[in-house]
């Protein structure tokens, strides 16, 4: 046998080629319907800090807090990624401002809770208090 | 003018160095679009590094890029011979051609596809905006700052430069520089097929990588790995055409485009010492035709590597995956246990796969062993074998939950190796076109100047 015979090859590329399709075509048609593409889009996570961008400064290190833990070292994940998900979320929305996690003496501190009712809580617990609060009190900015 | 400076730094640099491969038409064409891209980006490191983010450096890289690459492109002595003609003719009722009509379907499907899930998700998967966008949006401000700080930049640089081109960090930036790479990957991998065993096999090659699901997917959510696999396939197809023609020149960009693929992502370093291992371990040559094969190959990776290995040392010394690393992990039985267990899952993962890893598992394992030994599908497969057994070192070895990390990265490495690995298949399946040069022909090497030995020949039995 020196190779196989490239009409034998076209058959078995042709069937694996007609499942992967059908499946490509699965998601979009069916896990994801494309004709929802734009009534059920989840709304960019830079959605939610368009406001809070306009008040922080263009560069430099703000502080962040939450009252989700954000995973921070390698090998010590948290449980939920929630927490992560949202720092990097305003990290990804707001550079080059660098957010630092846990830090509270920066100038202003971002707070960027999953609910609204635990802000105050947060603020309290880094010794700080609440200036403005922007979507409905998940996002806000904290000052000595 | 700055975007048309930028654009002309792309195409002349790209073209000047792929006139080193070689090779004409499509294949030509995607090289010089991986290489323009990766040499863009690699000068606006230097020039960031060296010289700051002022937009006038920035001006004068492009400026210098368009003069050097012109200047090689004028100065080259004609014509590059090329590696061989595109396999023996055959009659038209002996290629089908379907499988061409095949691929133009699936490749605007994919395009359909891409744009899609692009306008669905405008910033990428979670990878891509948490890492490589975040990053080119740290560059394009002029300021540097490393989320992940031990990732290269050649993808962020790409997007980077972009961005200040634009005036704007619109999403459609990291998009479209994701759907250059991959499509330069398909058309990079038809197009090595079809040269090295005709155009059935290249339409082949390039339909079963457009039909992998996650190949597009992956594409569309704006993730290295993409670019990575292009790159590293660039490598191996150029490898492969010098050990089946016996232009060992080729060597030279084999070198350089696995160079950038360690620039795109960690593992590019890893795959490049795969390939150079492999190209000295396989018999393809002499011992010392491949001494000086791999001496080519070194010298074509040299400059990037240099700037690689000055990135590691001055900049991003911090690794989250060997920062933490313990070596009792490698002899903790229980740990690769559960790692050899998580793999054949993922070999059936449908979702991402299809039926494509079964199907190459089966190719491996029922045909592989009946058919003439190639040394250029060997010195790839050897590569990607070595690459996929390194990693699995890294996954018991890291500080990360091994399953979460595992599940989490496995199937981007499979997407870097894929293209590379479907065109081994190919020209392990395939027949060699008679009449071509090649090792096994003898004529190859006779034409390079060598004598082919006796164990090249006994390799195509």
């Amino acid at each position: 046998m020196t190779g196989v015979p490239l009409r034998t090859a076209a058959r078995a590329v042709a069937l694996l080629a007609a499942v992967g399709v059908a499946r490509e075509a699965y998601f979009h048609l069916v896990s994801e319907p494309v004709w929802h593409l734009f009534d059920r889009r989840e709304p960019r996570a830079e959605e939610r800090y368009l406001a809070v961008r306009a008040v922080l400064p263009a560069a430099g290190r703000v502080g962040y807090v939450s009252d989700e833990p954000a995973s921070a070292r390698p090998g010590a994940l948290e449980s939920d990624e929630w927490g992560t998900w949202l720092y990097q979320s305003a990290q990804y929305a707001l550079a080059p401002i660098v957010l630092v996690i846990g830090e509270a003496r920066t100038d202003v501190v971002l707070a960027n809770v999953k609910e609204p009712d635990r802000l105050e809580v947060v603020a309290r617990a880094h010794g700080l208090r609440v200036e403005r609060r922007f979507e409905g009190g998940r996002v806000a900015l904290l000052r000595r | 003018m700055i975007a048309i400076l930028a654009a002309a730094a792309v195409a002349i640099s790209g073209g000047a160095l792929s006139s080193f491969a070689p090779v004409r038409g499509a294949f030509r064409a995607a090289l010089a679009l991986l290489f323009g891209l990766g040499i863009w980006s690699v000068a606006y490191a230097v020039a960031l590094f060296a010289f700051g983010a002022d937009p006038r450096v920035r001006l004068a890289k492009d400026a210098l890029l368009v003069v050097a690459g012109t200047v090689v492109l004028v100065r080259r002595p004609g014509r590059a011979p090329l590696a061989g003609d595109p396999g023996a003719p055959r009659s038209s009722s002996e290629v089908p051609r379907w499988p061409a009509y095949a691929v133009a379907a699936a490749a605007v499907l994919a395009t359909a596809f891409f744009v899609e899930h692009t306008l669905r998700h405008p910033d990428g998967g979670w990878d891509a905006w948490a890492i490589w966008n975040l990053r080119a949006r740290f560059l394009a401000p002029e300021i540097l700052f490393w989320a992940h700080q031990d990732y290269p930049l050649l993808v962020p640089g790409a997007v980077a430069q972009a961005f200040l081109l634009a005036r704007s960090e619109s999403p459609w930036v990291p998009a479209a520089v994701s759907y250059a790479f991959a499509a330069a990957a398909v058309a990079l991998l038809g197009a090595a097929a079809r040269e090295m065993r005709g155009a059935g096999w290249g339409a082949l090659a390039a339909l079963a990588l457009l039909s992998t699901p996650c190949f597009v997917g992956f594409a569309s959510n704006q993730q290295a790995d993409v670019a990575l696999g292009a790159l590293l396939l660039a490598a191996c197809a150029l490898t492969a055409i010098a050990l089946e023609s016996g232009q060992a020149r080729a060597l030279l960009p084999a070198g350089f485009a696995a160079s950038l693929g360690a620039w795109t992502k960690n593992e590019g370093a890893l795959y490049l010492t795969c390939l150079a291992a492999a190209l000295l371990a396989t018999r393809w040559g002499p011992p010392r035709q491949r001494v000086r094969g791999l001496l080519r190959f070194g010298l074509g990776a040299l400059p990037v590597l240099a700037l690689v290995a000055w990135f590691k040392l001055r900049v991003a010394h911090e690794s989250d995956l060997f920062g933490h690393a313990s070596a009792s992990r490698i002899l903790d039985a229980s740990r690769w246990g559960e790692l050899l267990a998580a793999i054949p899952r993922r070999i059936v993962y449908f979702q991402d796969w299809g039926l494509w890893l079964v199907g190459e598992i089966a190719v491996l394992a029922i045909l592989l062993p009946r058919l003439p030994r190639r040394p250029a599908a060997r010195a790839m497969g050897m590569a990607i074998a070595l690459a996929l057994a390194v990693t699995m070192a890294v996954y018991v070895l890291q500080p990360h939950p091994l399953l979460w990390f595992f599940r989490a990265s496995i199937d981007r490495v499979l997407i870097q190796l894929w293209p590379s690995a479907l065109l081994a298949t190919v020209l392990a399946l395939a027949p060699q076109p008679g009449g071509r040069g090649s090792p096994s022909s003898g004529a190859g090497l006779d034409a390079a100047g060598a004598s082919p030995s006796p164990q090249t020949r006994a390799n195509d039995r």
